[in-house]
């Protein structure tokens, strides 16, 4: 037996010697790759779960935000149409009312207008007809210097009412 | 010319200590773990940089298949740490004694044979897995971690229920021959091991004999394999003997 091993070399001590060989790497390889290997990669898994946890998250969030967007402006779309008719109808009440306003100052002026021209036409009409009258006056004392008797005031009469109604029409 | 020899050759002595050259590599793969190891605890970091994700693919990759063997991932976690440790060690123990100047640069030495005087070329370097003493202590601590992990998962007295049954003499000598194939454990890992890397090397070396130059590099492409096969196979084994011993399986009594 001793000759067996002492031919394939065996030797307690160096057998040792390489068993402590081994646990040296065993303990070094343990302490410095695999634990803070193993730890990093757990710690990269967790933060990978946390990164696309919080992608999701915020991709709601632009989504909520985008829903929001579209309400508003939707809001404020019907808002502003309201406006825009409300200040129409405005526009179109006051531009009636300054129309109305405008045709009756026109009217009245116009109805002023008519006085003024029916006052003057009067008044030139009874001018008109105190000169006829004065006229017609002489005419008659000329003919009544002539003969009297023979003037009849009806035709007078008769004759300056033709005119004034001549001149009236 | 290159001497085969099954033991490791032994370049100086410390003492009572053989320093030979398996074990100088020994120390170099550790060495090269260990300052990887550093230098990855300082730039480990959230958006990993190219060896970081080449260990995190590793990682991920391992415990995949510890999950489909254990059955869960808090399971393959907890025993993570042993089998990628010898997966890693194993293979680039492996790996490292296909480099070049691996068992060809050495010392020359004079040794008298037979009243002659011979030249002996000892190699500065030797695969650690080419050397016995380094696959049994493996398999030692390979085979102790399966029942010790196997005590801590189901309890002393189960698994200890596991070798001395005394309820039925059956069952006795059921215990009696698990007992046994632990140890039986031990030298399958250790020799399998070595035997499939020392042949390798053997195989080289005959190799570069007869046809130096092209005429190996079909065969260090099969080693470069084997060296990842064998140390995948150590893992694997530890991964199912692990898994056996930490399930709680029904004890008949």
């Amino acid at each position: 037996m001793s000759e067996l091993v002492n031919q394939l070399g065996i030797d307690w001590k160096l057998l040792l010697a390489q068993g402590v060989n081994f646990l040296i790497l065993l303990v070094v390889l343990t302490k410095f790759v695999y634990r803070p290997l193993m730890k990093m990669v757990e710690e990269r898994r967790k933060r990978i779960e946390f990164g696309v946890k919080a992608g999701e998250k915020g991709v709601k969030i632009i989504n909520d935000a985008e829903e929001e967007k579209a309400e508003i402006i939707k809001g404020a779309n019907t808002e502003s149409i309201a406006i825009i008719s409300e200040a129409e109808k405005n526009a179109q009440k006051k531009a009636q009312e300054i129309a109305h306003q405008a045709d009756l100052k026109a009217q009245g002026t116009l109805r002023e207008a008519m006085l003024l021209v029916e006052r003057k036409e009067k008044e030139e009409m009874d001018r008109v007809a105190g000169e006829a009258r004065k006229l017609v006056k002489e005419a008659i004392i000329k003919t009544v210097q002539l003969k009297p008797e023979q003037v009849d005031e009806k035709l007078i009469e008769e004759a300056v009412g033709s005119f004034i109604l001549e001149r009236g029409a | 010319m290159a001497e085969i020899s099954i033991k490791a050759e032994t370049l100086f002595h410390l003492g009572v200590f053989n320093f030979t050259n398996s074990y100088l590599l020994s120390l170099i793969v550790v060495g090269i773990f260990a300052s990887l190891s550093f230098w990855l605890r300082g730039v480990i970091e959230m958006i990993p940089g190219k060896l970081q994700s080449l260990f995190e693919l590793f990682t991920e990759e391992a415990l995949k298949m510890m999950d489909a063997v254990l059955g869960s991932r808090t399971q393959s976690e907890r025993y993570f740490p042993i089998v990628a440790t010898i997966f890693l060690f194993v293979m680039l123990s492996n790996w490292m004694g296909l480099l070049p100047g691996t068992g060809s640069l050495g010392l020359t030495h004079e040794i008298y044979k037979h009243g002659e005087t011979e030249h002996v070329l000892i190699p500065l370097l030797r695969a650690p897995t080419s050397d016995l003493n380094f696959t049994i202590a493996l398999a030692i601590i390979a085979v102790f971690s399966v029942n010790l992990l196997g005590a801590m998962a189901v309890g002393m007295r189960t698994h200890a229920g596991k070798f001395f049954n005394f309820k039925n003499p059956i069952y006795t000598f059921v215990g009696l021959l698990e007992l046994v194939s632990e140890f039986v454990k031990i030298i399958s890992f250790s020799f399998r091991l070595f035997g499939n890397v020392f042949a390798g090397e053997v195989l080289l070396i005959i190799i570069g004999f007869l046809g130096p130059y092209f005429l190996p590099l079909p065969f260090l492409f099969l080693e470069v394999f084997v060296g990842f096969i064998q140390a995948f196979i150590f893992a694997m084994l530890t991964l199912v003997f692990i898994g056996m011993s930490v399930s709680h399986h029904e004890v008949e009594h």
